[in-house]
């Protein structure tokens, strides 16, 4: 099973290191506002959320490409945009549901997170692992897991 | 250019004049970055002629050379100007992310001049710059401008530096807040701010930061992260940030209690790490590219201070406001913290402050005539509350107690001055008590800021287990420079404030260096500022830096008229004893500091008076400072 990368939203402290080894992978600067995973800020709640495509099973992005720019890797899971087929159309941008894909002014196409070719960088700086780039079962294990963690507290809190 | 974005911005306030300067090779190769070139700036600009609240004074904002790349914690933001509170040279240093984002607006400095007619805030996007009117912003609280600017220019990603009431108020101790949490706390620079009618900076900016040999700086800035996580002292500040020396520094007997009257008082632990975990945190932050996230949000939930909240709560307010005070209720010591970032005042200072009242208060030397009637007896958090209210609208009492604790005493008289724990070259840091850490008193007594941990705190000398008996030998000649009590510690400090010096140069944070036990050495910073700007620089090469910027720091104060007899521990920690507590009995051993003095000056290449030879300011590339105090001096 190809790996994916899995977001733990309560673990991000928004530091934004995610953002910059994206940017020096992708863009070869420090830049966040041309990285392909965003962190979204609620500041008064204190909340932040590591926001990136997950790599759809079918991607609305892919579907509604008039060039057939974008295409799904069966082997590695990867949903890839061709720079040569990408016209700059940004209809991609409208099909996303989540922001994921966005058009680049500087490359004049549409641009995406690609996991680096299977080496996703942004993990390697996650201090706190809010990203992990695993099997897709390990996120839903794990919410099992944390569930059943509770539920432990809640038996042995009524126990007492 | 790598590394740096290669511009400063020059704001004339008084004519509103922008302008875009092209940062010299003199400035970058010298001074590196943030603080240093910031001091040179100063020096060069700022005479003692020159009153620290008059348009004449210049006000800089610093980012660093490695800011805004993935090195760890390259966030931080030096800002610089002659000190209303100390008369020197000024400057305090902040996290969050508004130093990154500046950087990539394309901006290395800023340098603020003249006085606004009216009050205005700068907007940066990118190349676009313009004063804005501020008159609808002033009086309003950090938080308040912070959420005003947001919703006026509309993008939720700007970054916001400003000031609160105190600032505009003139409270000689009055901080900068970026992001309305992270201060610049230290030396007043908020009041200068205040003075030249600044109430804010915003700023976004969607460049990127370029280095010069991409590969290798990824290399060196992921093994560092790694070496920061795994390092024995990441633990408590990740999961608990600063607020986990309070009890670690009591247990040493390292912590002032009641305005230092002791060092014992087990209600501490109310004030401990583990309370705030328990009772009062939200979730773990974290400044730029920083794997530490010492910033533990919290909030209040039950009692008179509900919910009261913030994003961070530093050991820096808890031992003043706290322990200082006798105050044991963390939710109070809370709202003082709180208090304080909204309207943009030094929590240090203020803190020593109000232990200082308390005990005039206690001794009967002010009384209730004086307060305008608050009943400000030890461990009165509703009374220490109402007096912050006062300072930062300069009220009755408060007007007093804006001016500082030292041009206070002076007003009371009767010998109130000596009821100040600690303090040297005009600012206070009551806190630590370094009565029992010599390294730490050599420190204080020759920070060029005023006496404060930042400008080199030996870490090593606190920490046994972040060194070894041979690595003390080696690098600093004994193995007592890691024994608190041992006055063996003039190389460890030169060392500590020499790293010091280069961390705030390249902006990064002090917490995730040796000032600390921790990770990063000067060794580190010279394989990230030459990887990152393509210009090799070893260990001895960037020490040859921190030397060059320290002596110009120095020479400030020197052309202010400071000598040795400057360079002191002031106040009643400079004769007195520790009372109680596992420290009890340690003290400033006068002949033995003076003997140490003397060997610090040595090393730096200082004469006996405390100022740096013509050879030294030669060798470092200054004869145009040489000159100046040469001149000065006869």
């Amino acid at each position: 099973m190809a790996k994916i990368l899995i977001v733990n939203a309560s673990e991000c402290t928004g530091c934004g290191a995610c953002e910059l080894a994206c940017s020096m992978r992708n863009v070869g600067e420090f830049n966040p506002s041309r990285s392909r995973i965003q962190i979204v800020s609620l500041e008064s709640d204190f909340f932040r959320l590591p926001v990136v495509c997950s790599q759809c099973y079918k991607p609305p992005c892919a579907a509604i490409c008039p060039t057939g720019a974008i295409t799904r890797d069966e082997a590695t899971g990867i949903v890839e945009v061709s720079k040569e087929k990408c016209d700059g159309c940004r209809m991609c941008e409208e099909a996303c549901p989540f922001g994921n894909i966005f058009f680049s002014e500087q490359e004049q196409k549409a641009v995406k997170c690609e996991l680096c070719g299977g080496d996703p960088q942004c993990v390697l700086f996650c201090a706190t692992k809010a990203l992990e780039f695993r099997e897709p079962e390990a996120k839903t294990a794990g919410k099992r897991r944390a569930l059943a963690e509770k539920l432990k507290e809640v038996y042995q809190l009524q126990a007492v | 250019m790598y590394g740096w974005m290669g511009i400063i911005l020059r704001v004339d306030l008084t004519s509103g004049k922008i302008e875009k300067e092209p940062l010299s090779d003199r400035l970058r190769l010298n001074y590196l970055g943030g603080r240093g070139i910031n001091s040179r700036i100063l020096y060069d600009s700022v005479g003692p002629e020159v009153d620290a609240l008059s348009p004449e004074n210049t006000l800089i904002f610093g980012t660093g050379t490695v800011v805004g790349t993935i090195a760890p914690s390259a966030g931080r933001i030096t800002v610089t100007a002659k000190s209303p509170l100390t008369g020197i040279l000024g400057d305090g240093n902040s996290g969050g992310h508004f130093s990154a984002e500046m950087k990539w607006a394309g901006y290395d400095h800023i340098v603020f001049t003249g006085k606004a007619d009216r009050p205005v805030y700068l907007w940066i996007e990118n190349d676009h710059v313009e004063l804005r009117p501020a008159e609808h912003l002033w009086g309003k609280t950090t938080a308040e401008t912070d959420e005003e600017i947001h919703r006026e220019l509309g993008d939720p990603a700007i970054k916001i530096a400003a000031i609160g009431p105190g600032g505009e108020n003139l409270v000689r101790y009055a901080s900068v807040m970026f992001e309305n949490c992270h201060a610049v706390g230290r030396t007043g620079m908020g009041a200068v701010m205040g003075s030249k009618n600044l109430k804010a900076v915003a700023v976004r900016g969607t460049k990127g930061v370029k280095v010069a040999h991409p590969g290798p700086f990824m290399r060196l800035s992921r093994n560092l992260h790694e070496r920061i996580i795994n390092s024995p002292v990441y633990k408590g500040l990740a999961h608990y940030g600063t607020p986990y020396f309070t009890v670690g520094m009591y247990r040493s007997g390292w912590l002032a209690i009641k305005n230092a009257q002791t060092n014992e008082w087990p209600d501490v632990l109310k004030l401990g790490h583990k309370v705030l975990k328990r009772d009062y945190f939200v979730k773990e932050l974290a400044c730029t590219s920083c794997p530490r996230h010492c910033n533990q949000a919290w909030v209040v939930r039950g009692g008179p201070y509900t919910g009261t909240h913030g994003a961070k709560i530093e050991y820096g307010a808890i031992a003043p406001f706290g322990a200082g005070c006798l105050i044991s209720d963390f939710g109070a010591v809370a709202k003082m913290n709180s208090l304080c970032d909204d309207y943009g005042l030094d929590l240090i200072e203020l803190g020593i402050t109000l232990n200082t009242v308390m005990e005039w208060y206690d001794r009967g030397l002010i009384t209730k005539d004086d307060t305008d009637g608050v009943d400000i007896i030890w461990g009165n958090a509703e009374a220490a509350i109402e007096l912050i209210h006062k300072v930062a609208r300069r009220e009755g009492f408060g007007n007093l107690l804006a001016e500082g604790p030292l041009r206070a005493a002076e007003q009371i008289g009767r010998g109130a001055d000596k009821y100040i724990a600690l303090h040297s070259k005009g600012m206070t840091y009551g806190i630590d008590d370094i009565r029992a850490m010599k390294g730490y008193a050599l420190n204080i007594a020759t920070s060029t800021r005023g006496a404060d941990h930042l400008r080199g705190m030996p870490g090593l000398e606190m920490i046994p287990q972040a060194s070894t008996p041979e690595m003390l030998e080696r690098r600093f000649g004994t193995t007592e420079a890691g024994i608190a009590s041992s006055y063996k510690k003039a190389p460890l400090v030169v060392y500590t404030q020499n790293l010091c010096t280069l961390t705030d140069c390249l902006e990064l944070c002090k917490y995730n260096t040796e000032f600390q036990g921790e990770a990063m050495n000067i060794e580190d910073l010279a394989g990230l500022f030459s990887l990152a700007t393509g210009i090799e620089m070893d260990e001895k090469a960037m020490s040859t830096v921190a030397e060059r910027i320290y002596a110009v720091e120095k020479a400030f104060l020197v052309r202010e008229g400071m000598t040795r007899k400057d360079d002191i521990v002031g106040g009643k920690w400079g004769s007195e004893p520790i009372v109680g507590g596992p420290a009890a009995g340690e003290r400033i051993h006068p002949e033995k500091f003076d003997k140490l003095l003397d060997e610090y000056y040595q090393l730096r290449g200082w004469d006996s008076m405390g100022i740096p030879t013509t050879s030294t300011l030669s060798a470092l590339g200054l004869e145009d400072i040489a000159e100046e105090i040469r001149t000065k001096s006869q």
